[in-house]
């Protein structure tokens, strides 16, 4: 039960980080296209690489986003069948389902690392920042890898039940 | 045999970004390229400016909703429509549009709006089964509206100008708007009981909900006289919703706030994982030659655009009875782009079919996601629903044909 519960604990952590992070980029995304309108019909004037950040900061709140989606499970699916409304379905494919989508969310969390290395890499001294907000690609991907992997582990204690 | 597999998948309910996910990384491992070059198409979801829009707009739409919008909104537009023959029909036809153009998945506006819209035409006598049905297939009528998600969503992907769009989508809706209420005049209002005008009603009403009516009114402006782009009206909307519900309503504390961030950011994030993902996978398909090779074989089996149109459809009909509407979106519409262009159909006409479309599979089983949702909502069986439901498919049905067929509804504006 040791295990249960620190995976649920965990799970718990990584969403208020994932909701603070996601928080944060909106109120960003707020504040700056405010400023980039009052600046640009007021002063004719807009911040320096402010367009730049705003729709970087799409991604800062899409990703964690969707690591809070697959906590939730509330991720988009087909299902015609509605077999998610069948307990013993759901029971059955809750552990090879969670750790297949686990597998694919590392083998892209791997894809997304070569690629931030790559960006690092060529990126010029001037938009380097960019690169480091990029690293949100890359580390959202692992997040959603672990939280497949505990919801893997947490459907052993619905099952218990 | 992988692309097998990967269909089961998705049809037995494993999340769709990772079937996707799956099929991009298989293709690329197919194909000897560096799945890094995923990422690299996955990264320009921040090179598109309108995409800053959708999260924005979606702030504001679940704001409004947690701040008690629906409620003023129903009120209002009973005051005003409300005296009319068939008038709660209108009035629930009306509301339903208006928030669903904000709350962008329709659903929301069935588990919104439906305790409240679905007792209340009851209570007026309307028959029950006219009811269930209108309520129900009122949670996916006015997804042409501004600003609509998947308008702005179909306007990204396909790189169509998102104010066109958008001004296309007004008199289809409008022409929707007058087909339900005219068939509820004619069939659901029988027996209903009519309310005498009241200024004083209509006053009180207005006073609660107009900063609420001023919003569609702005957007709708905005994008028309083109003083702001899509991304700044989607900012100014957020801000106009947060300052209306937590200091002119005062309706949201900061732990609703909290709540309304994770609802908004939870839906831009399962939208926008998948459309990341299908950026690369669609990269793929260009380079493997997919769209053209449909190309030449749709030239050869179809030859006129009517035809086309006919079977697109019918094609669409089917991805909506079993996608939803965002997903389908992102898949169906670089595939059909090529060959509405082939084929000289403009492509605000060709967004307007095919979102039209997917708000009809909103009602379609397997998958229509609102007969689910109102079966929960209201607790009837799904079978019951979708017989209620019926009728307003048949119409929405022939709305499609209409709008399919008479392009000058979508593009009126630019014939001039």
């Amino acid at each position: 039960m040791g295990v249960l519960r620190a995976c649920r604990w965990l799970e718990q952590a990584l969403t208020r980080i994932e909701l603070g992070a996601a928080l944060f980029a909106f109120a960003a995304m707020l504040a700056l296209s405010a400023a980039d309108i009052i600046g640009r019909n007021l002063f004719h004037a807009t911040l320096p690489g402010g367009d730049l950040l705003l729709r970087q900061l799409v991604l800062w709140v899409a990703l964690p986003g969707a690591a809070l989606a697959v906590a939730a499970q509330r991720h988009l699916h087909l299902d015609p069948a509605n077999l998610a409304a069948r307990p013993r379905w759901q029971k059955w494919t809750a552990i090879p389902f969670n750790l297949a989508a686990a597998l694919v969310c590392t083998l892209l969390t791997h894809a997304a690392w070569a690629y931030w290395l790559d960006d690092w890499q060529y990126q010029s001294a001037d938009a380097i920042w960019l690169v480091w907000l990029g690293l949100i690609l890359p580390v959202a991907f692992g997040l959603l890898a672990i939280h497949f992997v505990l919801r893997a582990v947490l459907s052993v204690q619905v099952k218990a039940t | 045999m992988t692309t097998l597999l990967l269909i089961v998948l998705a049809l037995v309910g494993m999340p769709l970004f990772i079937v996707m996910g799956a099929a991009a990384l298989t293709a690329t491992h197919q194909a000897q390229l560096d799945p890094a070059l995923l990422m690299v198409e996955f990264a320009r979801l921040a090179a598109s400016p309108n995409l800053v829009a959708i999260p924005l707009f979606v702030l504001a739409g679940a704001t409004l909703g947690q701040g008690g919008a629906p409620q003023r909104l129903v009120r209002f537009f009973n005051a005003l429509m409300g005296w009319m023959p068939a008038g709660i029909a209108w009035v629930a036809t009306v509301t339903c549009m208006v928030f669903t153009a904000f709350s962008g998945a329709s659903g929301v506006t069935i588990l919104a709006l439906g305790g409240l819209l679905y007792p209340m035409l009851q209570h007026e006598h309307y028959p029950e089964k006219f009811a269930l049905g209108l309520v129900t297939s009122g949670g996916s009528m006015g997804l042409l509206l501004p600003p609509s998600l998947a308008v702005l969503l179909y306007g990204v992907v396909a790189q169509v100008n998102i104010g066109d769009l958008f001004v296309a989508g007004l008199l289809p809706t409008l022409l929707l708007f007058v087909m339900v209420g005219g068939y509820a005049l004619l069939r659901g209002a029988r027996g209903a009981s009519r309310h005498p005008f009241q200024w004083r009603e209509l006053a009180a009403a207005a006073r609660a909900g107009w900063a609420d009516l001023l919003l569609p009114v702005g957007v709708i402006g905005g994008l028309a006289a083109g003083w702001l782009t899509v991304a700044e009206l989607a900012a100014c909307t957020a801000i106009y919703a947060l300052v209306l519900e937590t200091l002119i309503h005062r309706t949201l504390r900061v732990k609703a706030l909290v709540w309304v961030a994770y609802e908004a950011a939870t839906l831009v994030g399962s939208l926008f994982i998948i459309l990341g993902l299908s950026m690369g996978l669609t990269n793929l398909l260009i380079d493997a030659q997919v769209p053209m090779h449909l190309l030449d074989w749709v030239s050869t089996q179809i030859k006129s655009p009517l035809e086309f149109l006919m079977w697109m459809n019918i094609a669409l009909l089917a991805v909506g009875c079993m996608m939803d509407i965002f997903s389908a979106i992102v898949i169906v519409t670089p595939l059909l782009l090529p060959l509405a262009i082939h084929f000289g159909v403009n492509p605000v006409h060709l967004g307007i079919v095919i979102l039209a479309n997917l708000e009809i599979g909103y009602l379609t089983p397997p998958v229509g996601i609102n007969l689910f949702l109102a079966s929960q909502r209201f607790k009837q069986p799904v079978l019951t629903v979708f017989r209620a439901t019926f009728p307003f498919l048949v119409l929405m049905m022939v709305w499609l044909l209409l709008l399919t067929y008479l392009p000058v509804l979508s593009l009126w504006h630019q014939s001039g």
